[in-house]
């Protein structure tokens, strides 16, 4: 074929100047480290990286906000500890105030140390995390979870909903509790509780204790009252029935359990059984009724009994309130297990991610160097080529 | 015949021979030279030799095709420049937009750990600004893009017409030249030069009239030079969107024609028209519908919650309403105004035609494919209810009256962030200032599908780097490929017309010799002349 000077002249520069770029774009791969800058280096994996990076964002911000909420639950745990201390130490001194010899000015001593469990509560119930929100007030974070009413009763001002945070693309989690579950609230386990009411009488209650779950009715409390027949002896009436006599010592067995009753009771005495979780379970209110009962001075038989009646309801109160903190402990608990399982999950991911992206868009050194060093003697020999050629002329002869 | 006079004709014939290889020579880098040949002939007029001719040598096939490979390169290579923006500013980086969605829902995770903390409902404004910032910038662009495009047209017409307007003068000069028996070989050089100039400009067909003149038309069949008439194309503001400019043709009465764009498939003009309906458009909605559907998202959940202060959260995101513009020609007195539905899963990343017809009533198609659209008449208060907007009607529209509905072109461009005020962040459903619920909400905008009702925003986004990247990669392919057809078609007309340099060289040692030899013959024939002389 005939070829024009114009035409060799081209086709020389032009193969020249592709294998420049050439270069250049294998250089810029070289020093960047990456092959896909623009989506139309590679559109598909440009795309694709697009949902890779998201997926990483979402699985950052998954693990940021486990990270806080490890942080919450475990100021909450250790918390917690404090407050089951706190139940413990108030429960040793119930059984401390248990004892017939103590003087009033002993149960006044022991009603201090037990005002001072109170006000650690106060003070555990009422904690702050770092930034200053109060742990166990729910979404209330900016007020106390408890504060005092005009009678001195700590009134919970939190509400009823705990702070969730997204954890994983699946689950969202708890940060933390609030106060209503911690101070009042019962665990699901806990048994029946038997208050007396403001009685006059030295009647006393042991119990109740659970004799038979079958019962049709086992579930449900009952209420006692107290009357003077008229032969004078007493009788009591069961939920407003018709009275039945009463002898000290009995033992009543009602709904599944059974209450044993001593001492004299006098007309309009009381004595309720409810199932804990009915009866407004609240930890300060049955630590301060107790601390008030021990600051009572006990002179009748009617102040033993209700001293004897508070004790023992007291201690079920507490145990039944630390039952129910280790119930919120082992949560904490198994909610930072889950979070460490998540943790683990999460990194897996993130690094699986991370090595899906790096194929993706990164560039392949050991590729990309031997193309860029192969387009660098590929333009060499294109500039020599280009050179040697235009040497090439007739006219060099004439 | 003298042997003189003979060798005096090879002297001329070597000298015009001489002259045109010197010409060739000279012009061995002239655009648009044809390589002139000089034809040795028997003279007619005795004995000697006479140069016949001096021939262009020229294929009008090859240069036809070769035009033609050069308008279909030119359009790909304008389409690459235009569409090279776009997959530059999607590249990735810090500000890439799909980096800035994920910094702004990381804001609104940090938010959610601690809704009462102040400083991350900060955060959370500050990641929106900079997100709507972004968005408004390349949406400008685009819109810039579509100005330049516009203006770009403009210019491109008026060199056509120039280019034309020589055309047809040259036209004249050959036709003229032609019936004085005497053509000029430079001006068909130089009218065919203008034809390939012109082809770059706009794909057209190219006929040679028996007087020598060409007839160049458009790919419809109009004709943008008729022997020495040239017909202008001229520009104006489209009558369906005005946002588009459209190009006319001037016939010879004066008539106006509005030339669709599909007129225009080659050549720069026909590049561009491609790449303003389909790339630039497509990347405006895409942008704007992830504008739109993160708005009403977000602004249904701030709706929906109460902020720090105890209110009930406020519009938080803005975008402007759909645009929509009656066709100019329209003969009703109807106008239409759209705003964005609740339904926002409904939206779609295109523009859509409302027409009106008596028998029908109002009617909507997309304009993407062409298919029907459902939509809802509200006799009672005149409103029109599609694809996620809500159309109010005032006036009343003529039978075939049509207006251009444009939901997201420019909803990229006018997305902002309304507040600078973190506690306006309806974080919760309640007035507890560590209520987080609404921010969870809000946080799960991010995985859910609430563009179109079936893609995430981040997918949006991968699709849209996706169909810009494959069309960028395509149209560089395609290119290559034409690059390379109209390399072999240039090195198949130069074979024929090009110069080649030793061939000349070797032409000039041949002719000069001639010459010497034709010199020799005048040499031969004085001495013969004056030993007849010497004899007298």
């Amino acid at each position: 074929m005939r070829l024009s000077s114009a035409t060799i002249y081209n086709q020389s520069l032009n193969s020249m100047l592709a294998q420049e770029s050439a270069y250049q774009d294998a250089a810029q791969e070289v020093s960047s480290g990456t092959r896909v800058v623009n989506p139309s280096d590679d559109s598909l994996a440009a795309a694709q990286a697009v949902n890779v990076r998201q997926a990483i964002a979402a699985n950052t911000q998954y693990a940021d906000s486990r990270s806080a909420i490890t942080t919450s639950l475990s100021q909450e745990e250790s918390t917690l500890d404090s407050i089951n201390d706190a139940i413990t130490s108030a429960k040793a001194l119930i059984v401390q105030a248990n004892n017939g010899t103590l003087s009033d000015a002993d149960r006044e001593s022991i009603a201090t140390s037990l005002q001072g469990v109170y006000d650690t509560l106060v003070t555990l119930a009422n904690a702050t995390d770092s930034n200053g929100n109060y742990l166990f007030s729910g979404y209330q974070s900016q007020s106390p979870a408890f504060a005092a009413d005009a009678n001195g009763d700590l009134v919970y001002q939190g509400d009823d909903n705990a702070i969730k945070q997204q954890v994983s693309s699946t689950q969202s989690m708890a940060s933390g509790d609030t106060g209503a579950t911690i101070f009042l609230s019962v665990s699901s386990s806990a048994g029946f509780i038997a208050e007396a009411g403001d009685n006059s009488g030295s009647v006393t209650f042991s119990g109740p204790t659970i004799t038979d779950t079958q019962d049709a009715n086992y579930g449900t409390g009952f209420s006692l009252t107290f009357s003077t027949a008229a032969d004078g002896t007493a009788q009591y009436s069961l939920d407003g029935a018709t009275p039945v006599a009463y002898t000290s010592g009995d033992s009543l067995e009602v709904n599944g359990l059974s209450l044993t009753l001593s001492g004299a009771p006098v007309d309009g005495d009381s004595i309720t059984v409810s199932k804990a979780a009915d009866a407004d379970p609240d930890l300060f209110a049955s630590l301060k009724n107790l601390i008030s009962v021990l600051q009572t001075p006990v002179e009748t038989d009617a102040d033993q009994a209700n001293l004897s009646n508070t004790l023992s309801t007291a201690s079920r109160q507490l145990s039944n309130a630390q039952d129910n903190v280790l119930t919120v402990q082992t949560s904490v608990g198994s909610r930072l297990n889950q979070l460490e399982v998540l943790d683990t999950i999460g990194d897996d991911l993130a690094l699986s991610y991370t090595e899906r992206l790096s194929g993706l868009v990164d560039a392949d050194y050991t590729e990309s160097v031997t193309e860029y060093t192969a387009l660098q003697v590929a333009l060499q020999a294109a500039q020599q080529t280009f050179v040697s050629l235009q040497k090439m002329s007739l006219f060099e002869y004439i | 015949m003298s042997i003189i006079s003979i060798g005096v004709s090879g002297l001329t014939a070597a000298q015009i021979a001489l002259s045109t290889s010197s010409s060739n020579t000279t012009n061995a880098y002239t655009a648009g030279y044809n390589l002139q040949v000089a034809t040795f002939s028997e003279s007619t007029s005795g004995s000697g030799v006479q140069i016949a001719s001096v021939d262009r040598q020229y294929n009008q096939f090859v240069t036809s095709q070769l035009n033609g490979s050069i308008s279909t390169e030119s359009a790909l290579s304008t389409y690459q420049t235009e569409v090279d923006q776009i997959d530059s500013l999607l590249a990735d980086g810090d500000a890439s937009l799909d980096t800035l969605m994920q910094s702004f829902f990381s804001s609104i995770q940090t938010l959610t750990s601690d809704a009462s903390d102040t400083a991350a409902r900060e955060e959370v404004v500050g990641a929106a600004q900079t997100l709507t910032s972004q968005f408004t910038q390349l949406g400008s662009y685009l819109d810039d893009m579509a100005s330049d495009v516009n203006s770009q047209i403009d210019d491109q017409v008026t060199q056509v017409n120039d280019l034309t307007e020589q055309i047809a003068g040259l036209n004249k000069k050959i036709s003229l030249s032609d019936a004085l028996g005497s053509t000029s070989n430079a001006l068909l050089d130089q009218r065919d030069l203008l034809v390939s100039q012109l082809s770059e400009l706009v794909d057209v067909d190219v006929t040679t009239q028996s007087n020598g003149s060409y007839t160049v038309a458009l790919s419809n069949g109009l004709a943008l030079v008729s022997g020495n008439d040239s017909f202008d194309l001229q520009t104006a503001v489209s009558a369906s969107d005005p946002t588009k400019t459209a190009v006319t043709y001037v016939d010879a009465a004066g008539h106006t024609t509005v030339l669709d764009d599909s007129t225009f498939e080659g050549g720069s003009l026909g590049g561009l028209m491609d790449f303003r309906d389909t790339s630039l458009g497509d990347a405006q909605n895409q942008l704007g519908i992830l504008a739109v559907s993160l708005t009403q998202a977000f602004n249904t959940l701030q709706a929906s919650g109460i902020d720090l202060n105890g209110d009930t959260g406020s519009a938080f995101f803005s975008v402007d309403d759909p645009s929509i513009y009656g066709n100019t020609q329209n003969t009703g007195d109807a106008t239409l105004s759209a705003t964005f539905t609740d339904d926002v899963s409904a939206l779609s990343a295109t523009d859509y035609t409302v027409k009106y017809s008596d028998t029908d009533g109002y009617t909507v198609t997309r304009n993407d494919s062409g298919a029907s659209v459902t939509s809802a008449y509200d006799s009672n208060n005149d409103t029109l209810t599609f694809a996620g907007m809500s159309v109010a009607i005032s006036g009343t529209a003529d039978d075939g009256d049509s207006f251009l509905v444009l939901p997201t072109r420019n909803a990229a461009s006018s997305f902002s962030t309304l507040t600078g005020d973190g506690s306006l962040i309806a974080a919760g459903t309640s007035t507890g200032s560590s209520d987080n619920s609404n921010a969870l909400a809000m946080l799960n905008l991010q995985t859910d599908s609430i563009v179109g009702g079936s893609k995430t925003l981040s997918q949006t986004y991968s699709a849209l780097v996706s169909d810009v990247g494959s069309t960028a990669s395509k149209v560089a392919g395609q290119l290559e490929t034409q690059s390379g057809l109209t390399e072999q078609l240039t090195t198949l007309q130069q074979s024929e017309s090009g110069v080649n340099l030793d061939e000349e060289a070797a032409n000039l040692i041949v002719y000069q010799q001639y010459y010497q030899a034709c010199a020799k013959v005048v040499e031969v024939g004085t001495s013969l002349l004056d030993t007849i002389l010497d004899i007298s």
